[in-house]
């Protein structure tokens, strides 16, 4: 069975949303009851694959099937230590949305259909090791979400739908043109042909930079974070969950995949360039979300500050000494696939809480939130949770990423991690007073006075995620056993230099 | 030796005698329309049988007419299948715009015969006929809604627009000719070294002024083909025929044409013949990427459906042009295949758009498409399909095409032009992700006073879940298809 | 042996964390969490004592083990435990008696609030988090403890969440916390980075190695690590035991129930600056500079915070400055290299700072929630035990000789007055540690006359009784304690040069003669050494001063305000720190934010990508669909212009 285990996990979401979307005339408790079934067979698999993996410097469970001979793609699967978080990550979040998504009363078919396409799509792409078959799953990710944000937003949603989609798709058109440069090069398509392809220093750069516009507009990295606010304030609560847990992820995953040990060269020479743009993202971004009234914005925000530590950790291995520079960067790259895996987590349950709350009182706008412990003690408890681990408090998800990114930019230079670690103050100044004015102090309105608190389903969600934030804060070695191998071996690939090879 | 030249042309005068048929069957009968289609039908269907038949007999043939090798084969199959395609959407069609039956339907056999002779041809004498006897009809076709002012102004420019284009197709030829003095198009290759030693066969033309002749024509037979394309510079004709012709005609003016104007053009200009042409490349490159970014670029501003669509035309045939420049087998064979995928697209979108101005929902700005997906759904799932295919999007067959047309282009190592063809989509991405937007995002106006959800009928229904089946399944693995086109065009 | 003393370590830090979170996860009804959250300490309790007992009877010097492995990466392995040494035991022991003796009081203060269950669980989970922070092994584990500790007292400020000034009072606690957590972890991360490995035994091996390691700090050049880690510490233990420069959260923290005050904000959290510093003694001690910043800053805390508590009226803020200036006094024995003195003044500090908090609270408790001195008075006749154990602390705070506060106070005193002589500014760090012995009696027994002596100034409904036992016995043990246990410790340990002086903190500090004198006080005996300390005869005239003024002309109402209009003012605003913080850094740093938001995002970002992309490309499409014309000639002429351009660039192309 395991042969198959990969077309399968993909597999599995297509035929998901095929059945939802085909059951669309059913009664509403039918469609809840497999909606949820079909996310918890998801996760099933997914855990089984996660049993089954064994950590080593291969891939696992490699499919490789002749695919276009005349361009030479294969429909080559195999996953490894990132990819395997990654994927098992997707699963666990796709059951938390659809949860999430099952608690509107309207027909949820539609949006399920399109969860779990988005799954199947983001799945495929942590899976792909062919880098065409890579693209593919990448733009077809991109599809569902702009119908979901389009069908499902609220009231701006078809400017956010667009916006997201012409940025994203601007970003991966050159990341097309990179991987069939270098696809008609070496003749084929897989990741072990194009990180031994000899490549120039200025052949490098400039695959280096058609890399980096792809991924830096789906990570959101600083210049191009303009989409990500206005996607995520319109999004519908499930699909906002979707978006900032997933497929901010697939930048991230990019980054590790293609930019590092592609075009090692490329990346030495622009990686001063890369830490000071995640730098600023880190800084800039921190204040700007302190000006934020929308919480979801404000939220938003937070997630690009975080995918900032992200490059920075990314990128921070190039800027110390040689002989420092394997040991330093493997603990850089942990320190992004964990912090990326957390923020996963926590970004998703501090977007499932606030959906709850806007399911209740229907306003994003924090002015019209106010003393809601007293109400709502259980979701204020939950919300109060996602955000410590979202500051990176320790102990939750978010302060394993951080520390060990501090730790690497360290070697780099002092302010470098100074400034890293700032992220801890500003963070902290605007989620604490995010919570101040929504948790503290007195009601606001008496309207607010007659919600209910979270009812069985919702707080089933927000304890699936509660458990895995404080899992991963206590034992960081769930998700670095299996990845370490690969990590290491991701870390000599991104060191050795190709210019001197070619 | 005779019975086998004559079952060669087995296709076409079947066809012929099909219009026989329909034009005499008004004596005998009174027909309902359904007959009629049925009769089309049984027309097209035994020809593309001929076809096949006469696909088995020997090839060696003393005609020097016709060429009848896989290329020409395959042509005459892909136009015959888009006449029965196109016959279903023309049977609504006459009902609702009151066409008159039996000169459409006639219009349309002739029309497809003339395609059949053009893709055949070998020599300039049978080429010629061809592509005549292809645009006639459609002329006729689109002034069928005589009384609509702007079909007929549309009419009258096309015929204008045809006739210049013919003439300019002419002189080139003369030119040609009086350089080659032979009549076959292969000719022109073979000889073209020997005009630079011996001279033309007119005995007073110095070798040079033979050549400067030469190159005239054939920049004369491009602009001619550059014209019937709708390639920027000759495209200004194509928004008012798009604006004026009904949704069906306009498909069928904007689907197949393309095709056998693209095989024309590979057969013409083999890189022999072009290497004799000083700049041609150059010209044709920047014909093409203006095409490109014009089409994409205008397109933008359109808020009528079928300008947007025109525009976004030339687009796409920019694309073509500059596969065609490398002159490359794959790049040949890249931009065959980009044209089918574009023609079924186009054709099905807007006769699919025809479908939807059925009774009394006039569908022409693109406000009108508001909340088609609440009313039509299989309708409006179709279209957005073809509108991702058509940007170029994964799943769907647009993205395989464009990245076999960009690895075509990679392998002549042409990458600036690759980036124009990618920043072109980019921009051209805006209006179909809007036009999707505009049908799954919006409720429905109030004042479109869409009754109630209409099936379009049944036949159409099932085509369209065809069509949406073969755009996702050539869009996950094209193999077959690129394969077997890269063997026609070889 | 060692399984019994690691057991019983473990039974004392894990017992509040799992007491808490069954507590605050499961219990329903008040009273069974209050059982179950004295219950649970009451055990922890005893294991402590039971470690310590065990501890020094056998000589132990230091422990470590393993509880679980937190993280292994190539070769960083971090595996979490704890570790026994002289400071972390005794730390322990006190942390546990202090909390017991606050949860019992506790039961009794606050059963006429709601939301029992979330106090209980919250203050179980700060002791928790406490004795974290003072017994793991690695790095990681103490930043655990320390942001830890800052949580829970940020739960526990903001437990009356209603009033809007407690939301903000926690806020601002947190962040300054935050921001000392800043420049703690990157000093941790630095260790980490340098040392290798997280783990203490690690660490201390290398400690002293650090020094000649450096580290380029491009504003500064080549510093050595241990100077940079030293000050990040510093600035760290600064926010956390609330040094004068940013000691603005915790006279706001007061919005807290009375016992969590007397817990986190005296005896506990506060002195986990001190702790720490003490815990890294071996980097304070590499930069003589440090050290003086170190001295400078702790003796004008102490006296400078002192003063403020002169012109305070509510009760719980003139202890908690009173916390404030003693701090400065710990701070400064740390400054002056006397790192075992200012543990001991630690421990005796947080006994009778916890019974001078507990005392209030019962004044409080009894007096319906009335904090106002002013409104009180006359109180020593009803409520006898409460004034005697008021009086003890008092007596013990301003170092009057039987009482616990003199020994450690005093032995500061002496240690400054010998290592002065090498600091810069000296003269004015003595200056500042004396003036400090006559201030602190001057304000506390302010309070004392003016609320347990003079007429009743108080209006309540309900006639004011003695608190009842489970108050007042917790006030008892704790006066006996801060009475018998300084006296205790120095005649005991002291005079044998035990371990306990020794052993804890890992350099016997070169720069101080503690050791002289320590040997001095044990020498002349307990009285000799009383008759020649020039701070006793201090502390007497700051007590009769007061009494003199306080309660002999009992002009009560100008009588509370002893200094002029004008320096009441500066004083009431604690020198204008407070409005420094209020009205200019936060002002400035919404300024920054709005210039980033206001001209970065939506200026800079949203309109490069509005106005100048989409609008371009826009209105560029629209200006071009205009140029396209629809007469027939004009098309005429423009084509035939393009087959005549295409025939002159090949015939001419050729050329070129």
């Amino acid at each position: 069975m395991s042969e198959y285990l990969l077309t399968s996990v993909i597999l599995h979401g297509v035929i998901a949303s095929a059945v939802m979307q085909g059951v669309s005339r059913r009664a509403l408790i039918i469609q809840k009851i497999l909606a949820i079934v079909f996310a918890f067979v998801g996760l099933s698999l997914a855990m089984y694959m996660w049993s089954r993996f064994e950590p080593s410097m291969a891939f696992q469970f490699v499919e490789n099937v002749e695919w276009i001979p005349s361009l030479g793609a294969r429909y080559h699967l195999g996953i490894d230590g990132i990819s395997l978080n990654l994927v098992v990550l997707t699963f666990w979040i796709v059951l938390a949305s659809i949860l999430m998504a099952c608690t509107e009363s309207a027909g949820i078919t539609s949006a399920c259909s399109l969860i779990f396409f988005t799954q199947a799509m983001a799945v495929g792409a942590f899976c792909a090791m062919d880098t065409l078959l890579f693209y593919l799953f990448w733009e077809s990710s991109l599809l569902p979400m702009y119908l979901f944000i389009g069908v499902f937003g609220s009231s701006a949603r078809r400017y956010a739908a667009i916006k997201y989609f012409l940025f994203t798709l601007s970003g991966s058109v050159f990341f097309l043109l990179a991987t069939l440069y270098m696809g008609v090069l070496a003749g084929d398509f897989s990741f072990s042909t194009f990180t031994q392809l000899p490549l120039s220093l200025l052949e490098q750069q400039v695959l280096f930079i058609a890399f980096t516009l792809a991924f830096a507009i789906k990570l959101p990295m600083f210049p191009f974070h303009d989409w990500l606010p206005d996607a995520h304030t319109q999004a519908p609560t499930s699909g906002s969950m979707l978006l900032a847990a997933i497929l901010l992820k697939l930048g991230g995953y990019g980054f590790m995949r293609y930019n590092l040990p592609m075009t090692p060269d490329a990346s030495l020479f622009y990686a001063p360039w890369m830490v000071i743009l995640s730098l600023i993202a880190i800084v800039f971004v921190g204040f700007v979300a302190f000006q934020q009234t929308d919480v979801k914005r404000l939220i938003a925000y937070a997630s690009i500050s975080h995918m900032g530590m992200v490059t920075l950790g990314c990128f921070v291995l190039y800027l110390q000494p040689d002989n420092v520079m394997t040991r330093i960067g493997f603990t850089g790259l942990s320190g992004v696939l964990i912090h990326m895996i957390s923020h996963g987590f926590s970004s998703a349950g501090l977007f499932c809480a606030f959906g709850m709350l806007y399911r209740r009182v229907g306003s994003r706008s924090i002015q019209d939130y106010g003393g809601l412990m007293r109400v709502l003690p259980v979701l204020s408890g939950f919300f109060f949770l996602y955000t410590m681990s979202n500051i990176g408090f320790p102990g939750t998800a978010g302060f394993v990423g951080e520390f060990f990114i501090v730790i690497a930019s360290m070697s780099a230079n002092f302010w470098v991690a100074m400034l890293a670690a700032s992220t801890m103050l500003l963070s902290a100044i605007y989620s604490l007073v995010l919570v101040k004015r929504i948790f503290y102090g007195k009601v606001v309105s008496n309207q607010l006075l007659t919600l209910f608190d979270v009812d069985f389903q919702e707080h089933l969600t927000l304890l699936i995620l509660a458990f895995l934030v404080l899992l991963i804060g206590l034992s960081p070695w769930v998700v670095m056993d299996p990845a370490e191998h690969s990590l290491r071996a991701l870390t000599m690939l991104s060191t050795h230099s190709k210019v001197r090879m070619s | 030796m005779m019975l086998d030249d004559v079952l060669m042309l087995l296709p076409e005068s079947l066809l012929a005698l099909g219009i026989v048929v329909l034009l005499l069957s008004k004596t005998f009968y009174r027909p309902r329309t359904t007959h009629y289609a049925l009769l089309c039908a049984v027309v097209y269907l035994s020809a593309l049988i001929a076809l096949m038949l006469s696909n088995r007999l020997p090839a060696e043939s003393k005609q020097i007419l016709f060429t009848f090798d896989a290329f020409s084969y395959f042509g005459r199959g892909c136009a015959l299948s888009m006449g029965i395609l196109s016959i279903p959407f023309l049977h609504s069609a006459i009902r609702r715009d009151r066409m008159p039956e039996i000169e459409t339907y006639c219009l349309c056999l002739i029309q497809s015969m003339g395609m059949l002779f053009t893709l055949m041809s070998a020599t300039w004498i049978s080429l010629i006929v061809g592509l005549e006897c292809m645009y006639l009809p459609l002329y006729a076709l689109l002034a069928t809604r005589a009384e609509d002012r702007t079909s007929q102004e549309a009419a009258c420019k096309y015929i204008i627009m045809g006739a210049f284009s013919s003439g300019l197709l002419l002189y080139g030829v003369s030119f040609l000719y009086a350089t080659v003095g032979r009549f076959e198009i292969s000719a022109l290759s073979g000889i073209v070294q020997s005009l630079t030693v011996s001279g033309s066969s007119l005995s007073w033309l110095t070798a040079y002024q033979s050549h400067v002749m030469f190159s005239i024509g054939g920049l004369l037979v491009t602009a001619a083909l550059c014209f019937k394309l709708g390639i920027v510079p000759f495209h200004f004709w194509v928004r008012d025929v798009y604006e004026g012709g009904s949704y069906t005609v306009v498909g069928i003016l904007s689907a197949t044409p393309k095709l056998v104007l693209i095989s024309v053009w590979l057969r013409i200009f083999t890189p022999a013949v072009v290497s004799y042409i000083p700049q041609w490349s150059f010209i044709t490159l920047s014909v093409g990427i203006l095409s490109m970014f014009f089409g994409n670029v205008l397109a933008l501003a359109q808020d009528r459906i079928r300008s947007l669509l025109a525009y976004s035309s030339f687009g796409h045939m920019g694309f073509v042009l500059l596969a065609l420049v490398i002159l490359s087998a794959p790049g040949n064979q890249a931009a065959v295949v980009y044209t089918i995928g574009y023609g079924l697209t186009i054709f099905i979108v807007l006769m699919s758009l025809g479908r939807i101005s059925m009774g009394s929902l006039p569908c022409h700005s693109l406000e009108d498409l508001k909340g088609l997906s609440a009313v039509r759904p299989v309708l409006s799932v179709a279209l957005a399909v073809s509108f991702l295919s058509l940007l170029g999007m994964p799943p769907f067959l647009g993205f395989m095409f464009k990245v076999n047309l960009l690895a075509a282009l990679f392998q002549a190592n042409q990458v600036g032009i690759a980036l124009a063809v990618v920043v072109a989509t980019l921009i051209g991405a805006f209006y179909y992700i809007r036009m999707i937007g505009l049908m799954f995002f919006y409720d429905v106006p109030k004042n479109r006073g869409y009754p109630v959800v209409v099936q379009s009928g049944y036949v159409i229904d099932c085509l369209l879940v065809v069509y949406i089946a073969t755009l996702l399944y050539v869009g996950l693995n094209p193999a077959v298809v690129l394969q077997l086109m890269s063997v026609i065009t070889a | 042996m060692q399984t019994i003393l690691s057991q019983f370590a473990f039974c004392t830090l894990l017992l509040p964390l799992l007491s808490g979170l069954t507590i605050g996860l499961f219990f329903r009804q008040e009273r069974a969490a209050m059982q179950m959250a004295i219950a649970a300490l009451l055990l922890s309790f005893i294991c402590a004592l039971g470690a310590a007992i065990l501890f020094f009877a056998y000589g132990v010097t230091t422990e470590s083990y393993v509880l679980f492995q937190w993280l292994e990466l190539a070769d960083f392995n971090c595996e979490m435990g704890i570790w026994l040494d002289g400071l972390s035991v005794v730390m322990m022991l006190m942390i546990a008696t202090v909390s017991l003796l606050v949860h019992i009081y506790s039961a009794a203060y606050m059963e006429d609030d709601t939301g029992l269950i979330r106090f209980f669980s919250l203050i179980s989970l700060f002791t928790f988090a406490m004795l974290q922070l003072v017994m793991t092994n690695n790095m990681v584990g103490l930043f655990f403890g320390w942001e830890g500790v800052s949580l829970f007292s940020y739960l526990l400020i903001g437990f009356y969440y209603a009033k809007d000034t407690a939301a903000h009072a926690n806020v601002k606690a947190f962040l300054m916390n935050r921001f000392g957590d800043l420049a703690f972890s990157l000093g941790i991360v630095l260790i980490i980075f340098h040392v290798g490995s997280p783990q203490y035994q690690d660490v201390f091996s290398r400690l002293s190695g650090l020094a000649d390691v450096t580290i380029e700090l491009y504003g500064f050049g080549a510093q050595p690590v241990s100077v940079l880690v030293g000050f990040l510490f510093f600035i760290g233990a600064m926010t956390k035991s609330a040094q004068m420069p940013l000691h603005m959260w915790l006279p706001d923290s007061m919005e807290a129930p009375t016992p969590v005050s007397a817990l986190i904000h005296a005896a506990t959290m506060v002195t986990a600056g001190v702790f720490l510093l003490c815990r890294f003694s071996a980097l304070m001690v590499s930069s003589a500079f440090l050290m003086n910043c170190i001295a400078f800053i702790g003796a004008s805390g102490a006296l400078w915070l002192g003063v403020l508590a002169l012109c305070e009226n509510d009760i719980k803020r003139i202890i908690a400055y009173s916390t404030l200036s003693q701090l400065g006094y710990m701070v400064l024995a740390v400054g002056v290299g006397a790192f075992q003195l200012a543990i001991f003044h630690l421990l005796l500090h947080a006994l009778y700072k916890a019974l001078l908090f507990l005392a209030a609270g019962s004044v409080i408790h009894a007096l319906a929630h009335e904090q106002d001195i002013r409104r009180m008075g006359g109180l020593g006749r009803l409520m006898p035990i409460t004034t005697g154990c008021f009086l003890v602390g008092a007596l013990s705070l301003s170092g009057i000789p039987p009482f616990s506060g003199f020994y450690s106070k005093d032995l500061i005193l002496l240690a400054v007055a010998k290592q002065s002589v090498h600091l810069g500014l000296g003269g004015y760090i003595y200056g500042c540690a004396l003036a400090g012995f006559f201030v602190t009696p001057l304000y506390i027994f302010r309070a004392y006359w003016v609320v347990f002596f003079g007429q009743p100034r108080y209006v309540t409904r309900m006639p004011v009784y003695e608190s009842p036992l489970a108050m007042t016995g917790p006030l008892a043990a704790l006066a006996f304690l801060s009475f018998a246990v300084g006296f205790i410790v120095l005649v005991f340990f002291a005079g044998q040069q035990s371990r306990l002086f020794y052993e804890f903190s890992q350099v016997s500090a070169p720069l101080v003669p503690v050791q002289s004198a320590i040997r001095y006080v044990v020498g002349h005996g307990v009285v000799g050494h009383a008759i020649f300390s020039l701070g006793l005869y201090l502390a007497l005239l700051g007590i009769a001063a007061s009494w003199l003024y306080f309660t002999y002309r009992a002009s009560y109402q100008g009588a509370f305000v002893m200094v002029p209009k004008w320096l009441n003012w500066v004083l009431l605003n604690g020198y204008g720190f407070n409005w420094v913080l209020e009205k200019i850094v936060v002002p400035i740093y919404s300024l920054v934010t709005y210039g980033c938001n206001r001209f970065g995002e939506q200026v800079l970002i949203h309109g490069v990508y509005e106005k100048c992309i989409a609008l371009g490309v826009r209105s560029f499409s629209f200006a071009v669909s205009r140029l396209q014309p629809s007469y027939l000639n004009r098309y005429f002429a423009i084509m035939g212009m393009a087959v005549v351009m295409m025939i002159l660039i090949s015939s001419f192309g050729s050329a070129v």
